[in-house]
């Protein structure tokens, strides 16, 4: 009987001690998580590809990628260099022959330079009910150089980003971003915008 | 005696693994808002299109979904396209002079459309504004009537569409949707100055459209998990 009684006090306790452990798991899953510190401190390297939207007579594919540092979670600082592959697009041998008009043979070559970016919203994204992932709106401003068929020019560069981090160390990148030069044409030179839209992998290596 | 603690240490091992088993097999999220599932949303809408060679359009109109699951929704949409010159087609006709550049111009689209919302999330702004938001993929297909400029006949047809955005949620009831779309539209895109006929082809037309998003019901659902 004494026996018996000890066997059932431990096995209560045991029942109640699993409770215990249940509800201090779910005591801690709030509706919005605490916010974790994801990228500052961190290298990211990030190989990423991207295409010149804007212009109708190439097809310019741009290769390349950033390398730069978080030095908080808002702010970070890197470079950049690209890459371009180009090809003409058929709307400029159908605008030579429906119209006589021979668009000027100017494309980009590659470019470089360094930017800073500004993350002002931070959150969250379920993939549900399989994962949540950490999101990264960023505004980006940069300045380097673009070499283009007609040389060297100083550019300007802003845009924005999105960064979906799948797992504490990768992240899928999506930039859009509108690439500021004057091109000096034969007859005149012309301020230009290219939009570029990029997406990548981003890296995150912890240093600090 | 030998029984009844072997008994024991089982019962003891089966509780606590099944404990731990139940954790893991809950969902990532407990107590969801449910933002879409039968709700209803009505979207009046801007937009424009972008990237055209010869002529732009402006685009306004309203749509309609109603969704069946919280990540599916059919619907409708309606929209007027009002034709703007672009600056090649401009640049032509001033360096010519005399030659006018016929054109197509969509004058009214109507489509089915087939959302899905495979991602919803929350964030901050500044670390202190907090909003939803979600990433949709559209697609969908409808009628279109293109009318054409001189030598360029009317054709009206089957347009095809396809696109990507997000939808920002300002109250439980109202959100902003920003989006990317190509409509696929079966036409002749410009004449030629010697006014030679050209065969239509699918050309694209990729549009930004903006739309104020009003749901009904207003209040959200909490899912039962």
């Amino acid at each position: 009987m004494r026996t018996s009684l000890v066997l059932l006090s431990l096995l209560w306790s045991c029942v109640a001690w699993a409770q215990e452990e249940r509800s201090e798991v779910f005591d801690r899953i709030y509706v919005i998580q605490k916010m974790e510190t994801v990228v500052r401190g961190h290298i990211e390297i990030a190989p990423m590809a991207g295409y010149v939207a804007n212009d109708p007579y190439f097809h310019q594919l741009a290769v390349g990628g950033n390398l730069g540092f978080h030095i908080t979670e808002e702010w970070g600082l890197g470079g950049t260099f690209y890459q371009y592959f180009t090809m003409r697009s058929s709307f400029f041998s159908q605008v030579q022959r429906d119209y006589a008009i021979y668009p000027s043979n100017v494309h980009n070559e590659w470019s470089a330079g360094g930017w800073l970016t500004w993350a002002p919203i931070r959150g969250k994204v379920a993939l549900y009910p399989l994962a949540i992932m950490h999101t990264r709106f960023y505004v980006k401003a940069g300045a380097g150089v673009l070499r283009t068929s007609t040389g060297l020019h100083p550019d300007g560069e802003v845009g924005l980003g999105l960064q979906l981090l799948a797992m504490s160390f990768w992240s899928v990148v999506v930039e859009l971003s509108d690439q500021m030069y004057i091109e000096k044409y034969n007859a005149r030179d012309e301020f230009k915008n290219q939009f570029l839209v990029r997406a990548g992998f981003s890296f995150l290596i912890p240093v600090l | 005696m030998r029984t009844t603690i072997l008994s024991l240490l089982f019962l003891l091992t089966v509780s606590t693994t099944a404990t731990a088993a139940d954790v893991l097999e809950e969902p990532v999220l407990k107590n969801r808002r449910v933002y879409h599932a039968d709700r209803h949303e009505i979207t009046p809408i801007l937009g424009f299109t972008l990237l055209d060679h010869y002529q732009h359009h402006v685009l306004i109109g309203v749509g309609y979904k109603y969704f069946i699951f919280d990540w599916l929704g059919v619907g409708a949409e309606a929209l007027y396209a009002a034709p703007l010159s672009s600056s090649l087609k401009q640049d032509i006709e001033d360096g010519y002079g005399t030659v006018t550049v016929s054109t197509s111009k969509i004058q009214f689209m109507a489509n089915a459309i087939l959302e899905l919302t495979p991602l919803t999330g929350k964030a901050m702004i500044l670390s202190s504004v907090p909003f939803a938001y979600d990433f949709h993929v559209v697609g969908g297909a409808g009628f279109v009537s293109v009318k054409g400029e001189g030598s360029i006949e009317d054709r009206p047809g089957f347009a095809p569409m396809f696109g990507a955005g997000m939808r920002f949620y300002v109250t439980p009831g109202i959100a902003v949707s920003l989006e990317m779309r190509d409509y696929l539209v079966n036409m002749v895109e410009a004449g030629s100055i010697d006014a030679l006929d050209k065969s239509a082809a699918f050309v694209h037309n990729v549009a930004f459209m903006l739309g104020v998003n009003f749901f009904l019901p207003y209040d959200l659902l909490t899912s039962k998990n």
